[in-house]
């Protein structure tokens, strides 16, 4: 083509006076220029998907196409260059070899320009190709944290490619437990059911999650998943979060000098109280665990301290109406408070986005933190000098290899360490090592900066973890439990695999038994339409097992489901819990009250007040809504929903909740 | 020169064959033997009734043993595992079963391929519409929806025909003890975009043109937007927990007695069950077409065993069996017909016309980009009261994918 336009490309109409043999070099000329068109074609074609002997083919077959057009072009730079070549050798084979070598360089000139040139032309015809799709798994308390760092990243893939993302990252949350439980056995279908997608990025608040992973995946010899490096991306240290109307109370303590034991003492002593999230099932709840539970030269309390501690956080949450939850619940139930007079343990990051509200909530103007028209639901960080840095870990997932997915991880966790990455998990008000503090974490938002955030730990090693979960279970206070199955018609309902909804819950209902201590007392009732029965009365949990064991084979599915009157009889049952003793109603139910006889509001007036946390597992087109919803709010339990094969996981994680 | 010629002709040949004329020959005329996998949503239906048909499948085609490999129930987690899926190509998966709003992305994005040859007569016409994409048929309707008006019939004896005169209604007829007018799905997923469409549909506007360019700045859909961002504040209007409601939730506040009117799927009608006593009527203004299409993935080494699985699942005798036992609207009109299925579904005819008036959502191979981009948009509207200035804009770069 080039050949074309140096000879002299006829313009306009060829002349009518020419012989047909004057006409008949134009057009042999156009056939090796469409020859020509045609090899560059296919070659282009081919160029981005070299993976395949078609491809290959396709390719070298262009190539040759455009050498042999090329090489029958009378263009003058054409035959200059085969003079050239002719008369620098007259053997056969060194002119074949610089031939070859010529349509080599061509088609490496084309190889690199050609892929822009026709992703602008295709973009110009077709718009946006589609993302890459990228499957990031963070912890509950952090996925929206996450999804404005995602949302940065898409913007800065589009900024680099014609205004189009090349990667659509979806952010979802996974419990850490969870996810390193699920990569250890392959994310089978199960866990893509009950907990979501197969994880292309793992981001945790808990190395040892990677280390645990990492050991399963080596002792199970599974090829897959592999994990593929890992980085610390950001930190956050843990702090007390102290309303700005009750740091008077803590008697002038040094915000930063003192250790946590010092910080909690004081508290005590001003009549705050503490909460912290999930004690043994996140990171961060973890390591609150293990501030709450530390002496002041950094060891662990004894366990009769330690109980009275656990029971001191007991008796806050029970006080102020805090849920057994993630540190973002908390926090929007202490939002809620008039006067708040209890203290939460949190990661810095989280009380300042408190403090300013999430982007996806109206955007209230807030007075300055530090100043003394601060608003109630302001938080003030104290950092004791013994805290911890909440270490933020994204590792890279691989399932297929070096897949796109894979790729856009890695490239994911490349941008994450550039300064425009750092930058948008600074606009989170997480810290990160490289790059200055983001605008949230300054006193207006109830932060400090200063050197004694530089010279906070890192997290205790397995063997503290060990210890300080050891200690935890043995603080917590026992339990008296009823559990309460739903029999009625509905539970007859056939699930996915042939089994029951009733013989599922059966299974949940052993299940639960085991996740109890020596010292639980536990009972386990029915209701269906023969009315609400016990079937195993309270007592010890073996020998309550023992008895279920026996009897819950033959259960059968009938009639009305009287859950008003189940709850109601059964908070009754359980009675009041105190510092001593938890109290408990785990429901397992199928729907919502068809019995009659009871309102959900006379329900509610039967339930509140009696310090008895009432717990739902939903099952089948049983929904945490309405009745469940407002009946769980108001005794502080929690409702989850349970698909066919998830009940005893449910119920895994809802003792782990009750048990804080 | 002859052998330039040869050799340039050899090659050219060579390539042909290896790309079309091989696979022609190696490919016969009957269903491909070996296990097809069908990779879809939660099964919502009563009774697992779409495990029953493939387990009926099974009992008829030993040589194509189906299996279905559910997702997450959220549907924006079931998306990104397809889509990832698709462009993986790792595992086996023969049949996608796609919302219908994917159609156009998996179509456009090659994940899919056409249908060939398929008997499309007895379909409903609009669910059959969201199979098409660019000409061509992509795939079969398995199951379709359409919003409809849940009412307390208790309460209200005609049921509102129109917006204005639902909020009539709702200002002259809802109890004192009666939190507010109408619940329903103002969370931030698809529910959201629903609403959107819904209200501004009923207002005359429209979000998306028939030219394929934003509207939301007619005058028509300014008002609508205004009208919705001034009744979700409201009160007695509006349950304020609907903007965290999906679509169970809001069944439950509806059963609860929290409100005089419900803007849900025909689902909730079986979940409802006897708590309330309610009416069913179709939507003031019209209902967005949901449901899901049974599509053969580009990727299946078994496309027309795959394609006669889909065909079956959306045969008539299934269609009569998702919906009489599964409570899954049919895809198929004659269903509608059935005395089993009216005599179980009451409102069965209501529904059917609710799907013939419904309207399909902007159908566009970027249409979760569009919807996540509209809702950012919608709840800015929702906090200051107005569209932001570059709305039309942002929402224009997203319907391209940008």
């Amino acid at each position: 083509m080039v050949g074309l336009w140096v000879h002299g490309f006829p313009r306009g109409k060829v002349s009518s006076t020419l012989s047909t043999d004057e006409h008949k070099p134009e057009r042999s000329q156009l056939g090796w220029v469409a020859l020509m068109m045609l090899g560059e074609i296919l070659m282009a074609l081919s160029a981005n998907s070299l993976t395949s002997l078609r491809a290959w083919l396709q390719f070298i077959g262009g190539a040759v196409l455009v050498a042999a057009g090329g090489s029958q072009l009378r263009a003058p730079v054409l035959s200059k260059l085969r003079r050239w070549v002719s008369g620098r050798s007259r053997r056969l084979w060194t002119r074949m070899v610089a031939w070859t070598a010529g349509v080599a360089a061509a088609a490496a000139v084309v190889w690199i320009g050609t892929p822009p040139a026709v992703a602008y032309g295709r973009f110009l015809i077709y718009g946006c190709e589609h993302p890459i799709e990228l499957r990031v798994a963070t912890p509950p308390d952090d996925v929206e944290l996450y999804r404005e760092v995602a949302d940065a990243y898409e913007r800065h893939t589009a900024e680099e490619s014609l205004g189009c993302p090349t990667t659509h990252v979806a952010v979802y949350p996974v419990a850490p437990e969870r996810a390193v439980k699920g990569l250890g056995v392959g994310w089978t279908a199960d866990y893509v059911r009950e907990y979501g997608p197969h994880p292309d990025v793992l981001i945790t608040t808990a190395p040892s999650d990677l280390a645990r992973l990492r050991q399963t995946l080596a002792d199970t010899d599974r090829r897959h998943p592999v994990v593929d490096g890992d980085r610390e991306i950001g930190w956050s240290p843990l702090v007390l979060g102290v309303p700005v109307g009750a740091v008077d109370r803590l008697g002038g303590i040094d915000p930063n000098a003192a250790t946590w034991h010092d910080l909690l003492r004081a508290a005590e002593a001003g009549g705050l109280g503490v909460v912290r999230p999930y004690p043994t099932t996140t990171g961060i709840g973890l390591l609150a665990t293990d501030a709450l539970l530390s002496t002041a030269d950094r060891g662990l309390l004894p366990a009769a301290q330690a109980r009275v501690r656990e029971r001191w956080v007991g008796r806050s949450a029970d006080r102020d109406g805090f849920p057994l939850a993630p540190g973002p619940l908390l926090l929007q139930t202490h939002r809620a408070r008039d006067k708040p007079s209890t203290a939460l343990i949190v990661a810095e990051q989280a009380l300042v986005r408190s403090n300013a509200l999430t982007r996806t909530d109206a955007r209230v103007t807030l007075p300055n933190c530090a100043s003394a028209e601060a608003p109630p639901g302001c938080l003030i960080a104290y950092y004791p000098s013994d805290t911890f840095r909440v270490r933020h870990t994204f590792a890279a997932i691989g399932w297929n290899g070096d897949s796109p997915a894979a790729r856009a991880a890695r490239a994911f966790g490349d941008w994450l360490g550039t300064p425009q990455g750092q930058a948008a998990l600074n606009d989170t008000g997480l810290r990160t090592n490289d790059a200055e503090a983001g605008e949230l974490l300054s006193r207006h938002y109830g932060a400090l900066t200063g050197p004694h955030v530089a010279a906070m730990r890192d997290e205790p090693d397995a063997a503290r973890e060990a210890a300080v979960r050891a200690l935890h279970d043995n603080a917590q206070r026992p339990g008296r439990v009823l559990l309460a199955l739903d029999t009625s018609e509905r539970m007859g309902t056939p699930e996915a695999g042939g089994r029951t909804r009733l013989s599922a819950a059966s299974g949940g209902v052993m299940a639960a038994l085991d996740l109890l201590g020596p010292d639980d007392v536990v009972g386990l009732w029915t209701y269906s339409g023969d009315g609400v029965r016990p079937l195993v009365p309270f007592g010890p949990r073996d020998a309550v097992a023992e008895a279920a064991d026996e009897r819950l084979p033959d259960l059968s599915a009938a009639g009305t489901t009287p859950l008003h009157r189940a709850v109601a009889e059964g908070v009754a049952a359980v009675g009041p819990g105190d510092e001593r003793r938890i109290g408990a109603l785990v429901v397992l139910a199928g729907g919502d009250d068809t019995a009659g006889g009871m309102t959900a509001a006379q329900l509610l007036d039967a339930v509140r007040g009696q310090d008895v946390r009432v717990f739902v597992i939903a099952m089948g087109e049983a929904a945490c809504a309405s009745t469940f919803a407002a009946l769980t709010r108001a005794t502080d339990g929690a409702c989850l929903h349970a698909g066919p094969g998830s009940v005893d996981r449910a119920l895994t994680d809802l003792f782990r909740q009750l048990w804080g | 020169m002859r052998l330039v010629i040869g050799f340039v002709i050899g090659v050219l040949v060579t390539m042909v064959a290896t790309q079309y004329v091989v696979p022609a020959l190696a490919g016969g005329d009957g269903a491909e033997d070996g296990e097809l996998v069908i990779l879809s949503g939660l099964d919502q239906s009563e009774g697992g009734q779409r495990q029953a048909l493939v387990d009926q499948w099974n009992d008829i085609r030993p040589a194509n043993p189906a299996r279905i490999v559910e997702l997450p129930a959220n549907a924006d987690q079931a998306h990104s595992e397809m889509v990832a899926h698709a462009q993986s190509g790792a595992e086996q998966v023969d049949i996608y079963n796609l919302d219908v709003t994917w159609m156009a992305e998996f179509a456009d994005a090659g994940f899919i391929r056409p249908l060939e040859d398929a008997d499309t007569t007895g379909f409903l016409e609009k669910p059959l519409r969201t199979c098409r994409y660019d000409g061509k048929l992509w795939g079969l309707p398995f199951n379709t929806d359409a919003g409809l008006l849940y009412y307390r019939r208790d309460i209200v004896d005609v049921p509102p025909e129109t917006a204005s005169e639902m909020r009539e209604t709702i200002e002259e007829a809802k109890p004192d003890g009666m939190r507010a007018g109408l619940t329903t799905q103002l969370a931030d997923y698809e529910g959201l975009t629903v609403a959107v469409h819904e209200a501004v549909w009923a207002a005359g506007g429209e979000v998306v043109g028939a030219d394929g360019r934003v509207a939301l700045d007619s005058d028509e859909a300014q008002a609508a937007l205004r009208r919705l961002a001034d009744d979700v504040r409201d009160a007695d209007v509006n349950l304020q927990a609907s903007l965290e409601f999906d679509e169970l939730a809001s069944t439950h506040a509806f059963g609860a007695g929290q409100a005089l009117f419900m803007r849900n799927w025909p689902v909730a009608y079986r979940t409802l069950g006897d708590s309330v006593e309610f009416g069913v009527t179709p939507l003031p203004g019209g209902s967005v077409l949901g449901g899901q299409n049974l599509a053969v993935a580009a990727k299946s080494e078994r496309p027309r065993a795959a394609q006669e699985l889909i065909e079956f699942l959306t045969d008539p005798r299934s269609q009569q069996i998702l919906f009489e036992r599964g409570g899954l609207a049919a895809t198929r009109d004659i269903i509608y017909l059935d005395s089993a299925v009216t005599s179980r579904y009451p409102y069965a005819k209501t529904l059917e016309t609710a799907i013939q008036n419904a309207r399909l959502r902007p159908v566009t191979p970027h249409y979760t980009a569009f919807s996540e981009c509209l809702r950012g948009v919608v709840r800015e509207l929702l906090v200051t009261g107005s569209l932001p200035p570059d709305a039309v804009d942002r929402l224009a770069r997203c319907l391209e994918g940008r």
